[in-house]
């Protein structure tokens, strides 16, 4: 598939996806965007591999719905498409972790420009026109979607002049170094997050639990969760019982 | 005023509620937020409760107020409200909106984004790391059985009417669910800082000392590596440090999250470049 096609389909996913989010159906995740542009580029499991990375990183976020955020979802697409044209992940990773940051700002631009369709629809009840008013109050997904279709579109546009930039950038060692371990430290902010909304207070030894599960004992995911989902139903059967 | 003085028909109650799950937010804005996308979802009630357009106007208006909840929590705002509509007591639906929109927030957003995401992001991440495609599943799918449940919530509000105000002064269930969530998520948390962030350690070569016979170049004596030291302290020591350094920053010291990722990319990045980690 040629770049204009890949830009296109995208920006159209990124920008349809976040009207889903809007409805609360919330596939606009960084995995599930990897995947989508993994597919688009003819590659799924690389797709699958840069997705899971930042869907590592984003964990934590998505309560900060209202506050300014990295968008590890466009940063999964870009990091996907460029681990397709230059074979490497390391070089992917390295767009994708920085773009994540770069993007921030385009929500702003979403929450912002709406205002403007909603005044037409109070404009089109004061002219009494239920169907103009309906019109205008769905149109107010129109910023929305630009609001991600854009960067996403142009960005991949030059998919190719920002390839040869990351690809020249891992050249540097020092560089590709520094941005590999901002990589992986990065979902530690994720785990801050969580842990804030957390009652630490009351509950660390589980904390505890978990760690020693898996750093003396090697225990994966799924067993982690198992026991700590039997250790929630055994506190809380106990707190009735009391 | 035009009053119909008819009772709502199956398929207005069915339309509204689809365009309350879908729309809410279609129009979401800094300055009214949820408001134009409720007033879109009142438009199937108001058109048969009312006869002319004029009126139709005048009540949507009514509803082109400041209007913000969690959108699960409004399906059950929304249900109450339309009850009050069909009974022509749009004052107490107002009220009802306006008193019941904060609680219901707070109510939602706890369940959203402490008792369900939380414990299901971990997993879908650390699933995914795993390459396990049940990852997907686990990232999307309970956000899908949230709008999902705005059906029900919908029709239980709207058998309900004003008494859902007691339905939500009295919710002790809840308390419980996050208990229960809070531990499962911290067992899982206990386990990830240290597996997902294994790769934060210091280099064998960084600071490391060898003795080499001079005549015959051979090494006859390295001091370990720092690594290595930490390692005999506590496994995973780093990440351990870098994550609480963290939630420091964000809970104590009130950093926003931005900032704190910047803080952490720029020490992340000096170590890498030096060859430290």
């Amino acid at each position: 598939m040629n770049t204009f096609m890949v830009a296109l389909l995208l920006g159209f996913w990124s920008g349809f996806a976040m009207i889903m989010n809007l409805s609360g159906i919330g596939i606009r995740t960084a995995l599930l965007s990897g995947i989508v542009a993994g597919l688009i580029v003819g590659d799924v499991n690389m797709g699958f591999e840069i997705g899971a990375i930042m869907l590592l990183m984003s964990i934590g976020f998505h309560t900060y719905g209202g506050a300014t955020i990295p968008d590890y979802v466009t940063g999964a697409m870009f990091g996907t498409v460029v681990y397709k044209t230059t074979g490497s992940y390391d070089i992917g990773l390295s767009v994708a972790v920085t773009l994540s940051l770069i993007m921030t700002q385009m929500d702003i631009l979403g929450r912002a420009t709406t205002t403007v369709f909603q005044h037409l629809a109070d404009k089109a009840l004061a002219q009494n026109s239920v169907r103009k008013f309906e019109m205008w109050t769905l149109a107010g997904t129109l910023p929305w979607f630009l609001s991600r279709f854009l960067p996403v579109f142009i960005g991949l546009l030059f998919v190719d002049q920002l390839t040869v930039i990351a690809d020249a950038a891992a050249k540097l060692e020092w560089f590709s170094n520094g941005l590999a371990v901002v990589g992986k430290a990065l979902p530690a902010v994720g785990f801050a997050l969580l842990l804030s909304y957390m009652d630490l207070k009351k509950f660390w030894p589980f904390m505890v639990v978990g760690y020693v599960m898996f750093a003396y004992m090697g225990v994966g995911t799924l067993g982690l969760a198992l026991v700590g989902a039997a250790a929630g139903a055994l506190f809380t059967a106990k707190e009735v019982a009391e | 005023m035009a009053q119909t003085g008819n009772k709502l028909s199956k398929q207005a109650l069915s339309k509204s509620v689809s365009r309350h799950a879908w729309a809410l937010q279609w129009c979401w804005n800094y300055e009214r937020m949820q408001a134009a996308g409720y007033a879109y979802a009142m438009v199937p009630i108001i058109k048969e409760l009312y006869d002319t357009e004029e009126d139709q106007c005048r009540q949507l208006e009514r509803h082109m107020v400041f209007y913000n909840s969690h959108p699960g929590g409004s399906a059950l705002i929304h249900g109450a409200d339309v009850a009050l509509e069909e009974s022509y007591q749009p004052e107490v639906g107002d009220n009802l909106k306006v008193a019941l929109m904060g609680p219901l927030a707070g109510i939602g957003d706890t369940i959203q984004a402490v008792l369900v995401m939380p414990p299901f992001n971990i997993i879908a991440a650390g699933l995914a790391a795993e390459g396990n495609w049940l990852s997907v599943l686990a990232s999307t799918g309970p956000l899908l059985a949230l709008f999902v449940v705005k059906w029900p919530l919908f029709y239980y509000g709207y058998k309900q009417g004003v008494n859902v105000i007691q339905d939500v002064s009295g919710t002790g269930t809840l308390d419980k669910l996050q208990t229960a969530a809070g531990i499962l998520g911290l067992t899982v948390i206990g386990g990830f800082v240290p597996s997902i962030l294994a790769g934060l350690k210091i280099k064998d070569s960084f600071l490391a000392q060898q003795l080499v016979n001079p005549e015959t170049g051979e090494v006859v004596q390295s001091t370990p590596g720092i690594q290595k030291a930490l390692d005999g302290i506590l496994p995973y020591l780093i990440p351990i440090l870098v994550t609480f350094f963290c939630y420091y920053l964000v809970k104590v010291k009130k950093v926003s999250p931005l900032k704190t990722i910047v803080i952490l990319a720029a020490v992340a990045f000096v170590a890498g470049a030096f060859g430290v980690m």
